[in-house]
């Protein structure tokens, strides 16, 4: 489907979420475009599943408004539900069903919305091929080892050959050989498939692999919105200095280590000694927003 | 194609692989040839016995076929909402379009499906239960009165399924279940029961059922060992119409709320409680 530029294939404008006294999500905004494949990244208890949920007409949000390829997910019919993937957490349905039947069957529902630009389904056995089951396809689910069965979701969110796909914390329990290929198959979608691919996680390593664009979750609020370059770049202006000033150890964080030193320096002209420079890395900073934004948890 | 008969087509595809599961899985078929095999027992025992000229076994083989329909339906399809609700069925279905509805297809189509096995169970005892015959309008008629009695159970089945959270809670339902059937005059004549218990009984389908299959099966003075010495043919149809109409106008309120209500985070915390119980893995 051809989409004209600029129009955002999923858009969440001021998206708050409450349950009674407990505020989940607050002022989320972000979007994204057709291939555009985005990353929630944060650690548990920050708001990834429900965001997801919400996007996926699963759940209501309280406040503000959010549209997936146009529709309000809550007013989305089994037409809009058609044109998604989705991909949940830990399952153990159908595990008397073979990988290849049950797969099948499922792709079976999207036949009547297949359209001559955008067939539906995929090909069962070209996307086993593509999760890497295809020598388990005459396997019972309940045979699969927790990353096959991991795998076996993401076929079925797959097999409708959806134009957003959503994916819950997909490669938990994947070996990296296992997750080198999800990646791959993500990569494959965007780039030749246009798909829109959202997923969670809190590997930072996955996300810089995965994201065209990294959303830093903590406490319900975006604290980070980048591509992993921008984020980097914001981290590497954050440096650390340190010094011995007099016995005692100081510690400054800036944008601008040269300037701060050289004006230190200029300043202090004995009594310094011991100086360090530190550059941060992107794990430090992911690490150093998270707890910053724990202690005020704490501090409240 | 057609997006909504799709669906249905769906639905009985899949309602068909899991029965063939079913039936090929020793853990799910062994109780019920188990049931099969008690009750047929249960009429071996009892077919030299007469009461008024009548086979004490040949009264008994419609009660039972009675008290399978209602357990059955009852039972399979309450026990199936509770633990797909918890392991993820119910909320794949709802990814696909149209999903829901071939999932609550299937599982009536399963559910008739394991209860027609059930009956099929009984048959041996056409070899040696002693008078039953019934002819081919006899037999549209207790088909007729099965599928009513179908709709009443599987519809509060379908209810209390989708209310109840847990497997824990779904086997604590097992007792008052079996407490119904033991006081609704199939294995033990209600009439021998004291007037409160009777009267408790014949606010349930099990015991209509079991009238309804008896009134049809039997011969017309058997009616005397009934209450009121009669079938009661009207009431029997009308308390079973009313619990199927209640049963078909509130059962899709509940489905829809309970799959509204299914959502990933939900069931992390459900399957918490879940693990227990697991069966696999």
């Amino acid at each position: 489907m051809v989409r004209k530029p600029n129009n955002f294939t999923i858009e969440v404008k001021n998206l708050g979420m409450q349950y009674g006294d407990n505020q989940v999500l607050k002022d989320v905004n972000f979007h994204a475009r057709q291939g555009e494949v985005l990353v929630l990244l944060g650690p548990n208890g920050a708001g990834k599943t429900t965001t997801i949920e919400i996007l996926e007409g699963f759940r209501k949000a309280s406040t503000g408004s959010v549209a997936v390829l146009d529709i309000n997910p809550e007013k989305g019919d089994e037409a809009w539900r058609a044109r998604l993937g989705v991909v949940l957490q830990s399952w153990r349905d159908h595990s008397k069903w073979y990988v290849r039947e049950l797969l099948q069957h499922i792709g079976k529902y999207y036949v009547p919305y297949s359209t001559e630009s955008h067939k539906r389904p995929y090909d069962t056995d070209e996307i086993l091929h593509i999760v890497g089951l295809a020598e388990h396809a005459h396997k019972k689910l309940g045979e699969l080892s927790g990353g096959q069965r991991r795998r076996m979701d993401v076929a079925i969110g797959l097999i409708g050959n959806p134009e957003v796909l959503f994916l819950d914390e997909p490669t938990v329990g994947f070996d990296p050989i296992a997750r080198q290929e999800f990646h791959d198959v993500i990569h494959r979608l965007s780039d030749l498939e246009k798909t829109t691919v959202l997923l969670t996680t809190h590997d930072l390593q996955e996300a810089e692999k995965l994201a065209d664009r990294i959303i830093i979750l903590a406490g319900g609020k975006i604290i980070a919105n980048g591509t992993a370059g921008e984020l980097a770049q914001e981290i590497e202006g954050r440096t650390e200095v340190r010094w011995q000033q007099n016995g005692e150890l100081m510690v400054h964080s800036t944008k601008d280590a040269t300037a701060f030193t050289r004006d230190l320096l200029r300043q202090h002209e004995s009594g310094i000694s011991d100086l360090q420079i530190h550059g941060t890395t992107l794990e430090e900073t992911y690490t150093g927003l998270i707890q910053k934004y724990e202690e005020k948890k704490e501090a409240k | 194609m057609n997006v909504s008969s799709n669906a249905v087509k769906l639905g009985f595809e899949r309602g068909w692989i899991d029965f063939k599961r079913f039936v090929s899985s020793p853990g799910d078929i062994i109780p019920i040839l188990l049931i099969a095999a008690l009750s047929l027992g249960f009429l071996w025992y009892q077919r030299d016995y007469q009461v008024n000229g009548i086979s004490l076994a040949l009264v008994t083989l419609p009660s039972i076929i009675g008290m399978i329909v209602a357990f059955s339906g009852f039972s399979t399809i309450s026990s199936l909402l509770t633990s797909e609700q918890e392991d993820g069925t119910l909320l794949r279905a709802k990814t696909i379009p149209q999903g829901i509805k071939g999932y609550f297809i299937s599982r009536l189509v399963f559910v008739a499906l394991t209860t027609s096995i059930m009956l099929i169970g009984m048959l041996p005892a056409l070899f040696f239960v002693d008078g039953v015959s019934i002819d081919f309008s006899q037999g549209v008629e207790l088909a007729g009165v099965l599928i009513l009695g179908f709709i009443a159970t599987v519809t509060w089945g379908a209810i209390v399924g989708s209310l109840v959270k847990s497997a824990k809670d779904a086997s604590a339902l097992m007792f008052p279940t079996f407490l119904i059937i033991g006081i609704s005059g199939i294995f033990y004549p209600i009439t021998a029961l004291w007037g409160w218990v009777q009267a408790v009984a014949q606010i349930f389908p099990v015991y209509w059922l079991g009238l309804g299959a008896r009134s049809i099966i039997l011969p017309g003075q058997a009616a005397a060992n009934e209450i009121a010495k009669s079938w009661r043919t009207p009431e029997m149809l009308a308390i079973l119409a009313i619990w199927a109409i209640v049963g078909l106008a509130v059962a899709p309120k509940v489905l829809s709320r309970m799959t509204r209500r299914a959502t990933g985070s939900k069931m992390t915390v459900d399957s918490e409680h879940a693990k227990q119980y697991q069966p696999h893995q």
